[in-house]
C-alpha cells in the first residue's frame, strides 16, 4: 500500500477538529459548514445522497447519518486520451502521428501538428463519431483492423481494442463486425463518486470508484484513464475508501482544493459587484457556504472531465 | 399604509367563488385568485371521496373540467376564471366545475399536466409536481426580467422551502420577506407578460422593453394593439382606463406571485 496515503490518512487521524468558520479567507470549511454544504448538494441534485458506514468507521465530528456524500452510477463514455493528444513530455510528442484513439473508426486523414489543428480535428471527430457509434460504416472498420494488426504505434487504440476483446465473451475476434456497434456501450464506465470530508486540510475529498460495462470493478490503473493527464501523476492517489473495510479508489489529494475554492470566491466577488445581483451592505461576496460542494464540484469536473456528472447549474 | 402596498396584499387575498360537482355532490369553495388548484385538489378529494364513498377519488389523480374543457391547472385560479367564466357570469353566480378522476376516464394528458400515481395505498401527491412547475415560473420570469436564472437557482434550501410554504399556506408575509431577500424587483430588463385571446385563440408570452427606443416609457395600450380588442382583463379588473398607464407600473402593481403580469382578451 502506498505510503502517501498510509501518511495521509495518519495525518487525518491526528488533526484536531477545527470549528471556526473562515471560508471566505481560506477557502476551507469546518464540519458543520461541510453538512450544510451537502445538505444543499442533496437537495438541488438529487442523485448525490448522504451515506453511512458501520459505527468503527464513523467520524465523530459528522453526523452518524451524513458521513459521507455519494453519487453512484456516473457514467464516463469515453477516456480522457479520446479528448486531447497525449503531450508526455515535449520531446515525445511523435511528429506526423495524428492517430488517437477514437472508438469504432480510425481515420487516416492527415492534419496539422499544432495544438489548434489537433483540438479541431477532434471537435470534428467527435462531431461525426457521435453519429458513427450509431451506424458504423464498414470502411472505418475496416481501417480499424488494419491499424491494429500493422501499427501497434498507438498504445490508445491497441488499448481500446483490448479493452473491447477482454469483455467480449466468447473471446470473437474484432473481424465480428456485427457486434461493434455495441463495442461502444462496452466502453461505457459507471462510476460511484464519494466526497469525504478531510480534518488536515479541512476541505472535501473525492474519492472515486470505478466499474467498466459488465460491472466489475476497475483497476486504479484503469481509473487513471479518466483522469486528465495534469492530475494523473500530481494528485491522485491509489487509497482504500475510509468509509468501507477494502475498497480500492483512486482519490484527488485536496492539497491545492483550497486555494482553487479561493480563486473562485474572488471571482464571484467580483462578478457580484460588476452586475445587477449585488446587494448594498454584503461584505462577504456571492458565494455562500451552502453552495461550496457545488462550486467544488465544477473544479473536479476539469480532473475528470469524461465523467458525466450533473452540469445543470451554473457555479457563479 | 402605502395604497399601493396595500392593493398588492389585496390582490393576493382576493379569492372567487368556485363549485364543484361529483355526480349528486357539490362543494363550494373560496379559492384564491393567485393560487393552484392542485393545491386545493387533496382536500376536495377528501371530501368527496368521504361523501360518495369513492376511495378511487384519494389514490388516482383527478382534474376540474368546465363543462368538457379540463382546466389547465399550471395558470392561477384567478387566470382561468377569467378566461372561462368571466364573459358568461350574470351577476354573482359561482363557476361550476365538475371533478373527473382517471378511474373513471382517461386522464387528459394532451391537454393538462399529469401527476404520478401514487404507489398502492397512498393518496396521490399534488404537492411535489405544483412545487416544480411553480419554481419552473419562477425561472422563466427571473430570466426575462434578468437574462438568467441565477437568482432563482441560487436561493439556499431554508429560503425555497420557506417560499413553498408560504405559497401552499399562502401567507403574504412569508412570501415578500423572501422574495425580497432573493429577489431585487427594482432591477429589470425586460418585463413577462403572458397574454391569452380568446377570439384569437392564442396564448403568447411577451417580454416587453419597459423603455421604447425613444427612451420613453412603454405604454400598455401600444403593446396590446396586435390582440385588437377592446375587452381586456388583468386579475378580473377590465382595464379601460389604465391602458396609458406605464408598462412596468402595471407589472409591478398586478403581476402574479410568479412575477408574470396575466392579460385576458376577448
Amino acid at each position: 500500500m502506498n505510503i502517501r496515503s498510509k501518511l495521509s490518512s495518519l495525518r487525518e487521524y491526528l488533526t484536531p477538529i477545527n470549528n471556526e468558520s473562515n471560508f471566505h479567507s481560506t477557502g476551507q470549511i469546518s464540519p458543520d459548514e461541510f453538512v450544510k454544504a451537502g445538505d444543499y448538494l442533496v437537495f438541488k441534485f438529487p442523485t448525490w445522497q448522504w451515506g453511512t458506514c458501520p459505527p468503527a468507521l464513523q467520524k465523530s465530528f459528522l453526523p452518524p447519518d451524513k458521513q459521507f456524500l455519494v453519487t453512484r452510477h456516473v457514467p464516463s463514455y469515453r477516456r480522457v486520451s479520446s479528448y486531447l493528444p497525449e503531450i508526455v513530455d515535449g520531446d515525445e510528442v511523435e511528429e506526423g502521428d495524428e492517430e488517437w484513439g477514437i472508438p469504432c473508426f480510425n481515420d487516416k486523414k492527415e492534419s496539422g501538428n499544432t495544438f489548434e489543428d489537433v483540438a479541431a480535428d477532434a471537435k470534428s471527430r467527435l462531431r461525426d463519431s457521435s453519429k458513427a457509434a450509431a451506424a458504423p460504416e464498414l470502411d472505418d472498420l475496416d481501417d480499424l483492423i488494419e491499424d491494429d494488426v500493422e501499427d501497434v504505434v498507438d498504445d490508445v487504440d491497441a488499448a481500446i481494442a483490448a479493452e473491447i476483446h477482454s469483455l467480449t465473451l466468447d473471446g470473437s475476434e474484432v473481424d465480428d463486425f456485427t457486434e461493434i456497434a455495441s463495442d461502444a456501450a462496452l466502453l461505457v464506465r459507471k462510476y460511484d463518486l464519494y466526497i469525504l470530508y478531510s480534518t488536515s486540510y479541512r476541505v472535501p475529498k473525492l474519492y472515486l470508484v470505478g466499474f467498466n460495462a459488465n460491472g466489475i470493478p476497475l483497476l486504479p490503473k484503469q481509473m487513471y484513464e479518466d483522469i486528465s493527464g495534469d492530475y494523473k501523476d500530481k494528485t491522485a492517489t491509489i487509497e482504500n475508501l475510509p468509509m468501507s473495510y477494502n475498497t480500492t479508489a483512486v482519490s484527488i489529494h485536496p492539497c491545492k482544493h483550497s486555494s482553487v475554492m479561493k480563486v473562485f470566491m474572488r471571482h464571484s466577488k467580483l462578478g457580484v459587484n460588476g452586475t445587477e445581483d449585488s446587494k448594498d451592505g454584503e461584505a462577504t461576496g456571492g458565494i455562500r457556504v451552502d453552495q461550496y460542494l457545488v462550486i467544488f464540484l465544477k473544479f473536479i469536473a476539469s480532473v475528470t472531465p469524461g465523467i458525466e456528472y450533473d452540469f445543470t447549474m451554473d457555479a457563479l | 399604509m402605502d395604497p399601493l402596498l396595500a392593493l398588492r396584499e389585496l390582490l393576493w387575498e382576493a379569492a372567487v367563488n368556485v363549485r364543484i360537482k361529483y355526480g349528486r355532490h357539490e362543494y363550494l369553495a373560496r379559492f384564491h385568485r393567485s393560487a393552484y388548484l392542485p393545491l386545493y385538489y387533496t382536500e376536495i378529494a377528501l371530501f368527496f371521496s368521504v361523501l360518495s364513498l369513492s376511495p378511487q377519488l384519494e389514490s388516482s389523480p383527478i382534474w376540474l373540467q368546465d363543462g368538457d374543457t379540463p382546466l389547465k391547472w399550471n395558470l392561477p385560479i384567478g387566470v382561468l376564471y377569467d378566461l372561462h367564466w368571466l364573459h358568461r357570469r350574470n351577476g354573482i353566480e359561482p363557476w361550476t366545475l365538475t371533478l373527473c378522476v382517471s378511474g373513471e376516464g382517461q386522464y387528459p394528458r394532451d391537454t393538462i399536466i399529469p401527476f404520478p400515481s401514487p404507489v398502492m395505498g397512498e393518496v396521490v401527491n399534488y404537492r411535489d409536481t405544483v412545487f416544480q412547475v411553480i419554481i419552473n415560473l419562477l425561472k422563466q420570469s427571473c430570466y426575462v426580467l434578468r437574462g438568467n436564472s441565477r437568482a432563482i437557482l441560487s436561493m439556499s434550501e431554508h429560503d425555497t422551502k420557506a417560499l413553498w410554504k408560504a405559497i401552499q399556506t399562502h401567507d403574504y408575509d412569508m412570501y415578500l420577506t423572501t422574495m425580497r431577500e432573493n429577489f431585487d424587483i427594482e432591477t429589470v430588463r425586460r418585463l413577462p407578460v403572458k397574454v391569452f385571446s380568446v377570439p384569437l385563440r392564442s396564448y403568447t408570452q411577451l417580454s416587453l422593453s419597459p423603455k421604447t427606443e425613444n427612451d420613453e416609457p412603454t405604454i400598455l395600450g401600444d403593446t396590446l394593439q396586435e390582440f385588437n380588442s377592446d375587452k381586456l382583463y388583468i386579475q378580473g379588473i377590465a382595464i379601460d382606463d389604465m391602458l396609458s398607464m406605464e408598462v412596468l407600473q402595471v407589472w409591478r402593481q398586478f403581476r402574479h406571485l410568479d412575477n408574470f403580469l396575466y392579460i385576458v382578451a376577448f
